[in-house]
């Protein structure tokens, strides 16, 4: 796992700077449990693109949003704060 | 605001101050002295032969303010601005300057102005091989920038020839262990910050 | 042999050097190897092999196949070819018993052969199972490369420097100094790295240039690392220009893996970088012109070039090489025997493609030149030269081959074994590499890959392009693992107290990253001294963080399943923090220092993950608040017992009369000089006080605060003590008494959650428990006997717990624990048992609250 993630404030820095904060869900929700348990414990697991959540401890110490290729690991671009853009 | 401890108010002047790795420096056969509240060590052996190759020094008798809001405190000599975020800084300033430097950069649209002093390490590293010595203590890409200094959070400015590092307090002494044994092979080892600004003169450095 | 001097050689014949090989002295050059100097000296039988302990010897002089591995001052496994001689290296033979060229373990090759086939040792010793301790000992004895430790290392750093290239061009044959030379032009900064010694001098206008170094991979986001001399150089490079050329693939013959079997580039660097005779008499076989090459050199050199045969076009002829003592003395060409001591042999050159693998190119075979060669490169990837598969071309193996016909040398992997396990049913490529072990040595794949692939290919029956590649994965080249693992950095966290308690006799411990005293000599007394006088205890590691602004209160009240909003200022609150499925995480203080700003502390552990949380539910909201992590710039302090008032009262300007500052109130004020916030809490049991203050100022306050203590017996308190006194108070600390699975309705922390506050972390699983009730309690128990923390708790002989935390309590003498129960029994007095090992059992009884001053007097006294 040597991956840069283009950090909006700080650039492309390797991905062990950072921490990682799920994925941002784009289920439509109570499709199989009840809304809160599939929140909880159900991950999406797509193999493709999603948008992901990542803090930057070793920088700028803020969340940002990437959208990365899960079978590829390319990460084609990065946004300030938490939500999908 | 009103937690006085990390608003900059003035210690009695009886109260002593200390680096985070004073205590690694009288190991390594510092002298240490009282300038102002604080000690600050100097006279380390060998300290201007390493200077020809790689030093490393502790500047952590500086002032460290943590800025946030409004626009990037100005430059200025005396003074080191550490960006970390696009409204937040780490400004550097001499210890006396400290309560003048908060009030100033306090004022206007300022969300924040507080005095983390304690909070961290200044390292100073120095000579021609400073860059090498910090290319392997982590894979800090640009400077100014950020990033693992061995292997914990860092952040480094240039001063001149100087890199002026910052590390959390609470791994100073691992950070001085590292940089001490990486030294080895680089012919360098610690030095007093008043044998780093002889050669290399600075206004923020040598202040006290 | 070596011959006169000659245009163009390495070696400087007026800079001498020596070192020993298996304790004889040996003449080098600067410029030699260690493999090149054997060889100018005569020696030909290098090691021994694998498994067989067949005599090998030098057979590709550049650092691609294991026929030259020796233990180099006490480093294993070193290839001698392309290690350069410094001088008074003390240099071993290895994987061999005896002598290299008496090595009584040969018998194997001789005898055990049939017996040890390709697998054998899944299958030897399944029956009777006791035997295979045995067996395993005795293959560990007789296999295996090199041994680690025979030799005292060498004092060795492992050092990492951390790089950027804006090119990174590997490989520096001609293709690669082209693309170096032409990207420096260009104006970008441009490494060139080989691992070859000879381009250690190579100089070209606006290039670093790292040789011998090698590329070891290429990791995601162009990350390279490069070996060299030691030093591990990890390169970040926006682009790659991978140039590392063809590798000479050995011919596949009876006796391919014999000591004067070589590729037509070992007699080009032994003739042309190190100006030695190859041999006396040699045949050269060949599929390229690299072979015509070879026969030239040889001729300058002064060896007798019997015969030389190209191979494109002709059907393949039958070979076999016939030894004599150990070394090839003859060679069998359909039939006809000519006495020879080289054999040159080549199926032809294939692409050296591995690095643009890992890149993540694809690869295909080339059925018309018999090669795998790249195809679809990435993006900030180049290839350039003969590892595109320009040029290179590779004979397929004649059909019928020996039982000594050497498809992996390194493994002892015979055309024969890789048969056997298609047979035995390992079809896939990735499964039959992994039984077979085919491509897994030293070499890497350099000289086997193409031929285990077409070997399979063939046995199978489906066909190369069908079969396809194993995955290339680093290590390009084999690497002290010390060296990839470089310096050991084991992160400490240490308080600005830390050299003050080492004084004061601290015996330390790590606490997750954190150095803590567990003891100053004596924890009994340390618990004592709170009971019945005064105990100071560095609390520095607690996380402390600053929330201030507009939305303070209401963020707060966000986070946190009580409620923050009714905290006045000047007044701390315990609290607990949840994930969003309730379950606890971290607990600390909340302390209101203004309307709209307060300083939360959390566990020493927890400030990172708090931190992270807090940011997360800030941006979420878009909540004017600032989070500042001031846990470094605040240094804090316990002091906790009947002596606490009296001492604090010596050093503070703080009214610390009981009326004026009460049980959970908060004052600001000077301690000992420096600006220090102080609270009443009681977290040990006894009257207390925590004191933060500039860590700055730590040493300062802290023996400010030893010498006021001093009259009343005032001693440091360690880890022990804490949490001893704590247990006396049935205080959880998170960690220990939690797991991540625990809520705070287990731990009956219920009647804290302001449930009608509206959304705040965690919420909504705790309200769907709450309805449903807890199934487990975590209770305070009284026992007979002492049990370990994580003994079994017994309901009805069945286990229906665990032991969290226990100890024998200093004030009863009585064992007190936490534990978990089932909820059922969860009531005060409910009996149960504790299995304490070896069959057994001691009784426990249930104790709802506090085990000491369950009315909290003497903390609020």
């Amino acid at each position: 796992m040597s991956f840069l993630i283009p950090c909006p404030h700080c650039g492309n820095r390797p991905q062990p700077e950072f921490a990682y904060g799920g994925n941002i869900g784009d289920d439509p929700p109570g499709s199989m449990l009840d809304v809160l348990s599939e929140d909880l414990y159900f991950n999406d697991n797509t193999a493709g693109e999603q948008f992901e959540r990542w803090f930057h401890r070793f920088g700028c110490e803020r969340w940002i949003v990437i959208r990365r290729d899960t079978r590829t690991n390319q990460v084609s671009e990065g946004w300030e704060g938490v939500d999908a853009p | 605001m009103s937690l006085r401890a990390i608003e900059g108010a003035e210690p009695a002047a009886t109260t002593v101050l200390r680096s985070p790795v004073e205590h690694r420096l009288l190991a390594a056969g510092a002298q240490v002295e009282a300038r102002g509240q604080w000690r600050v060590a100097f006279g380390l052996d060998g300290e201007d032969a390493f200077l020809e190759t790689v030093a490393f020094a502790d500047a952590s008798h500086l002032a460290k303010l943590e800025v946030r809001g409004g626009a990037a405190p100005a430059e200025r000599p005396d003074r080191a601005v550490v960006e970390v975020a696009d409204d937040r800084w780490i400004v550097l300033c001499p210890w006396e300057q400290r309560a003048a430097t908060i009030a100033e950069l306090g004022a206007g649209d300022r969300r924040l102005a507080l005095d983390l002093s304690g909070a961290w390490m200044a390292l100073v590293l120095a000579g021609p091989q400073a860059e090498r010595l910090l290319r392997r203590l982590g894979p800090i890409a640009q400077v100014p920038g950020s990033g693992p200094i061995a292997a914990v959070p860092g952040r480094v400015v240039r001063r001149g020839e100087l890199l002026l590092v910052l590390v959390a307090a609470e791994y100073a002494q691992h950070v001085w262990d590292v940089c001490a044994d990486l030294c080895l092979p680089l012919a360098g080892g610690p030095a007093g910050l008043d044998a780093v600004t002889r050669s290399h003169p600075d206004p923020l450095l040598a202040a006290s | 042999m070596r011959l006169p001097r000659r245009d163009g050689e390495t070696i400087d014949r007026d800079d001498r050097r020596t070192f020993t090989f298996d304790g004889k002295e040996v003449q080098a050059y600067a410029g030699d190897t260690i493999g090149s100097a054997l060889y100018a000296n005569g020696q030909r039988i290098f090691t021994r092999s694998f498994k067989y302990h067949r005599p090998r010897g030098l057979s590709c002089a550049a650092g691609n196949c294991a026929g030259c591995l020796m233990e180099v001052d006490g480093e294993p496994s070193v290839k001698a070819c392309t290690r350069t001689v410094q001088g008074g290296e003390v240099v071993r033979s290895q994987t061999i018993s005896g002598s290299l060229e008496r090595d009584p373990m040969r018998v194997v090759d001789h005898v055990a052969g049939p017996v040890t086939p390709v697998g054998f040792y899944y299958r030897l010793g399944i029956r009777p199972k006791a035997a295979w301790p045995h067996i395993e000992r005795m293959l560990r004895r007789m296999t295996g490369l090199g041994r680690v430790g025979e030799a005292p290392p060498k004092p060795h750093r492992a050092d990492v420097e951390h790089r950027t290239a804006g090119v990174l061009v590997i490989g520096a044959g001609r293709s690669g100094q082209e693309a170096a030379a032409r990207y420096a032009a260009e104006g970008r900064q441009v490494i060139l790295v080989d691992e070859r010694a000879e381009y250690a001098s190579l100089a070209i206008d606006g290039v670093e240039v790292i040789a011998p170094g090698t590329a070891l991979g290429v990791y995601e986001g162009r990350l390279v690392p490069v070996h060299a001399d030691g030093l591990m150089h990890r390169i970040r490079a926006e682009k790659i220009v991978v140039a590392t050329g063809s590798i000479d693939q050995p011919l596949l013959f009876e006796g391919n893996d014999l000591p004067g079997v070589m590729t037509p580039s070992a007699v080009r660097r032994l003739v042309g970088l190190w100006s030695i005779r190859p041999g006396t008499r040699a045949v050269v076989l060949a599929a390229d012109e690299a072979g015509d090459e070879a026969a030239r050199l040889l001729r300058e050199a002064g060896t007798q070039v019997v015969e030389t045969i190209d191979l494109r076009g002709v059907r393949p002829p039958k070979v076999k090489a016939a030894a004599r003592h150990g070394l090839l003395a003859a060679v069998e060409i359909d039939g006809r025997k000519i006495d020879c001591d080289l054999l040159v042999a080549s199926a032809g050159r294939q692409p050296a493609y591995s690095l643009l693998a890992q890149s993540g190119c694809s690869v295909r075979f080339d059925a018309e030149k018999g090669i795998f060669a790249p195809d679809q490169l990435v993006d900030g990837v180049e290839a350039a030269g003969s590892v595109t598969g320009e040029g290179a071309a590779v004979l397929a193996a004649a059909e019928g081959a020996g039982k000594r016909t050497f498809v992996c040398p390194c493994e002892d992997v015979t055309a024969k074994d890789l048969v056997r396990a298609v047979g035995e049913g390992f079809e896939d490529i990735e499964i039959a590499k992994r039984y077979t072990t085919v491509t897994m040595g030293p070499c890497q794949g350099r000289l086997c890959h193409l031929h285990s692939v077409r070997a399979l290919a063939r046995a199978t029956g489906v066909g190369e392009a069908a079969l396809g590649t194993t995955t290339a994965r680093p290590p390009w080249q084999p690497t002290p693992l010390g060296d990839v693992g470089g310096r050991k950095l084991n992160p400490g966290k240490r308080t600005a107290l830390h050299d003050a308690n080492r004084r004061a006799g601290a015996q330390y411990v790590w606490t997750g990253v954190w150095r803590r005293p567990d003891h100053y000599g004596d924890a009994a007394a340390e618990i004592k001294a709170v009971h019945e006088g005064v105990g100071l205890m560095d609390v520095s590691t607690l996380g402390k963080l600053y929330v201030s602004g507009p939305d303070a209160e209401a963020f707060l009240d966000g986070v946190f399943p009580n409620r923050i909003s009714t905290l006045k200022v000047d007044r701390v609150r315990y609290g607990i923090f949840n994930t969003d499925s309730g379950r606890i995480i971290d607990d600390g203080t909340i302390i209101r220092v203004g309307e709209r700003d307060f300083l939360v502390t959390t566990s020493s552990g927890g400030v990172d993950q708090v931190y992270e949380a807090f940011l997360l539910w800030v941006a979420e909201r878009k909540l004017a608040v600032d989070v500042v992590n001031v846990s470094g710039a605040l240094s804090a302090v316990s002091l906790s017992g009947p002596k606490a008032r009296e001492v604090l009262s010596r050093v503070t300007d703080v009214d610390v009369a009981n009326e004026a500052f009460k049980f959970l109130d908060v004052r600001q004020g000077a301690v000992a000089g420096a600006s220090a916030l102080l609270m009443r809490i009681g977290f040990l049991g006894e009257l207390g006080y925590e004191i933060h203050f500039p860590s700055t100022a730590a040493e300062h306050v802290w023996e400010a605060l030893m010498k006021a203590g001093a009259e009343f017996g005032i001693l440091p308190l360690g880890v022990e003590a804490l949490k001893a006194l704590r247990l006396e108070k049935g205080h959880i600390i998170v960690g220990i008494d939690t797991d991540s699975e625990t809520t705070m309705l287990e731990c009956g922390m219920g009647p804290m959650i302001a449930w009608d506050k509206g959304e705040f972390v965690g919420n909504e699983a705790l309200g769907r428990m709450n309805e449903r009730g807890a199934d487990r309690a975590l209770v305070g128990f009284t026992a007979d006997d002492l049990p370990n923390e994580g003994t079994a708790v017994l309901v009805g002989g069945e286990v229906g717990g665990r032991v969290t935390s226990a100890r024998r309590s200093a004030v009863s003498g009585q064992v007190i624990g936490l534990a978990y129960v089932p909820a059922a029994i969860g009531s005060e007095g409910s009996a149960f048992e504790l299995d304490l090992g070896e069959g057994r059992r001691g009784g426990a009884k249930v104790h709802i609250g506090a085990f000491y001053d369950p009315d909290g007097e003497r903390m609020r006294g």
